[in-house]
């Protein structure tokens, strides 16, 4: 057949494999998640109803309670309510609550809770059968939420979103200092964001560090002295909102997804980069890819590696490293989502760097206009032109904006900038 | 003073079982043998990424996998009693999705001997780098994917697309690590050969410096 050896054949299909798996990620969008998921319980409904008609014949009182079960599961159920003790701070939705006084405490008919710290600001911003979101626009707040099988809660704390499903943590933000930080004392959340890329899954008794103006991101135990603070506190720590030891009881960190490990390194024992980075390993990794080579890397890593490499990169302010990074994943890569990623990080990179956010801002939003990131993308490049060029420029970014993302993280300054 | 937020009181909820602090695959596979609705839910919204994901890539682009989840999910539902260990729930869904594929994959083969829709032929055509070029290599490679017997084709995805090691392929395949190994040798020189002989595909390789009798040749 052909010439070429061995070696070279199985690069070649390890590398035709990586395209077909950065193409190919099966991802769907939430809408398109709810229409499938809701599919399912309406076809799962139909088969319970099946089985209920068949245990009738058999067994009439057992038939009873599975038919109990089914009206349960099939029951349109109302969304939950919420209740706060301290009504001057809250106006419908919105609460505010003024930092001379005591926290507020907000329990919602689940039996989950929330407290707002002192000065803390923002909304219950939707509420369901199952859960809701809170909006925490500034300030710290601790929510523990009741787990049941399908708790669906969420917290926005400026750019950054906080998936739960049974937890207990604490959360805070500020859009000056542009810090987030989350402490989590028990269950397991994903983290979402400008510096987490696709998503960080952070368990029980560890603190998350997210400083936006250094690009720097901080995973460390709960109680950890070897690693200076990446932050100097926002704001003052509330009473209520203090994190207490971590539960021991959470579940091991699930396995990442298969795609998320190192074609390159299937026959290496160590555990592939993606995998050290999801762990806190930024250090590690940095000392690895320094010691082999990051040209090397750079050129022969895969889109796992460059991605994870990227992150430990960002996470610990190696702009240069994960600038270079960046720019791999979007040559060697140009296909995939994580190359449309990269173009807004390499926005974050340039905006902390005082040059080129908006070019890169610009190419993400055309290669990704309904991107994970569009909202913060756009919100960035807002405030980069109003800075750059002044407010009449900037009123057009606005007015995209608020058409596009009427309730996103910017759109206070939008309006503010429109009705100048 | 409670001040009450919307215009209903506070209702009870629906709680079939008291709140657990983390439910593991363990509880709830045993939650749904035992007829817990609410377990499914949980276990869609833990697993249906993973089941969409291994769909997509044995089915290959440009294919609408809706129907296959919704089918791995049933099927898992009428057969939730043969899960013997409820900690393999994870493996237990990733068997069945493969299942899924593969009657999916026999059923397009026989669709398009009926109708004759899929030849297999391609054109040889350079290629600017572009995204919806990246998109037309996948789909060329995918291709070439058609000609091989379907079990071959699952091989050849977990092990090169997912990354899988081969022993946890011949698990996942349940055959033999030798089968495995006996079959992809097979197939990956029958990969490699049309790859060769596809223009957009070697111009992609050669990008990334890889050699190719035919990107030798030019």
């Amino acid at each position: 057949m052909t010439g070429a050896s061995a070696t070279e054949r199985e690069t070649a299909l390890r590398r035709l494999g990586e395209l077909a798996r950065s193409e190919l990620s099966g991802e769907v969008s939430r809408e398109e998640e709810l229409v499938s998921r809701g599919r399912f319980r309406e076809s799962l409904a139909k088969e319970s109803g099946r089985s209920v008609v068949l245990w009738l014949g058999a067994a009439a009182a057992t038939a009873a309670v599975a038919a109990g079960v089914v009206l349960a599961w099939r029951a349109p159920t109302a969304p939950l309510t919420f209740e706060i003790d301290a009504p001057e701070v809250a106006r419908n939705d919105y609460f505010l609550v003024p930092s001379t006084s005591p926290s507020a405490h907000v329990r919602f008919s689940d039996g989950s809770d929330l407290t707002l710290a002192p000065g803390a600001q923002g909304r219950i911003s939707a509420l369901h059968a199952h859960g809701g979101v809170v909006g925490l626009e500034s300030g710290k707040a601790s929510l523990h939420v009741v787990h049941r099988p399908d708790t669906r809660w969420s917290v926005d704390a400026g750019p950054f979103a906080v998936t739960v499903t049974g937890t207990a943590f604490d959360v805070g933000w500020s859009g000056a200092s542009e810090l987030f930080e989350l402490t989590l004392r028990s269950g397991s959340v994903t983290v979402k964001g400008p510096l987490a890329g696709s998503g960080i899954q952070l368990d029980a008794g560890h603190r998350l560090v997210a400083n936006l103006k250094t690009s720097q991101l901080q995973i460390e135990p709960l109680g950890a002295t070897a690693h200076a603070p990446a932050h100097e506190p926002a704001e003052p720590d509330p009473n209520e909102a203090t994190g207490s030891p971590a539960s021991d009881t959470s579940p091991p960190r699930s396995e990442p997804p298969a795609s998320a490990r190192s074609a390159a390194g299937t026959g290496d024992a160590r555990p592939s980069w993606a995998k050290r980075v999801a762990a806190g390993d930024f250090d590690g990794v940095l000392a690895e890819v320094q010691q082999s080579g990051l040209e090397g890397a750079l050129v022969q890593g895969s889109l796992a590696d460059l991605v994870a490499l990227a992150d430990a990169a960002r996470y610990r302010g190696r702009t240069d490293i994960a600038r270079k990074a960046l720019l791999a994943q979007r040559e060697r890569f140009p296909a995939s989502t994580a190359a449309r990623t990269a173009a807004f990080l390499l926005g974050r990179l340039g905006e902390s760097d005082g040059e080129g956010d908006i070019a890169w801002y610009d190419r993400y939003l055309r290669e990704a206009p309904n991107g994970e990131f569009a909202s913060e993308a756009l919100g960035r490049k807002l405030v980069a032109v109003q800075r750059i060029s002044g407010p009449n420029a900037a009123r057009p970014v606005a007015k995209e904006y608020l058409r596009r993302f009427p309730r996103g993280s910017y759109a206070a300054k939008a309006r503010e900038l429109v009705v100048q | 003073m409670a001040l009450s937020m919307t215009a209903r009181e506070p209702r009870p909820m629906l709680v079939p079982k008291p709140p657990t602090a983390e439910v593991d695959d363990a509880t709830l596979a045993t939650d749904a043998a035992s007829g817990d609705p609410g377990a499914y839910a949980a276990i869609w919204d833990r697993y249906s990424p993973l089941v969409r994901r291994v769909l997509v890539r044995s089915i290959g682009p440009g294919s609408e996998v809706e129907d296959q989840v919704q089918e791995v999910f049933l099927r898992f539902y009428r057969n939730r009693r043969l899960l013997r260990d409820p900690a393999a729930l994870r493996s237990f869904l990733f068997a069945i999705a493969l299942r899924v594929a593969a009657s999916e994959l026999r059923s397009r083969r026989i669709r398009s001997w009926l109708r004759l829709t899929r030849d297999g032929m391609l054109d040889e055509q350079e290629a600017p780098r572009t995204d919806s070029d990246a998109r037309e290599a996948v789909k060329r490679l995918y291709a070439i994917l058609d000609r091989l017997d379907t079990n071959s084709r699952l091989a050849f995805v977990l092990h090169y697309v997912d990354g899988w090691e081969l022993t946890e392929v011949a698990q996942a395949l349940n055959v033999s690590l030798a089968t495995v190994k006996r079959r992809l040798s097979r197939i990956s020189s029958r990969v490699f050969a049309g790859a060769e002989a596809d223009g957009l595909l070697v111009q992609y390789l050669r990008d990334r410096g890889v050699p190719t009798e035919k990107g030798r040749a030019t």
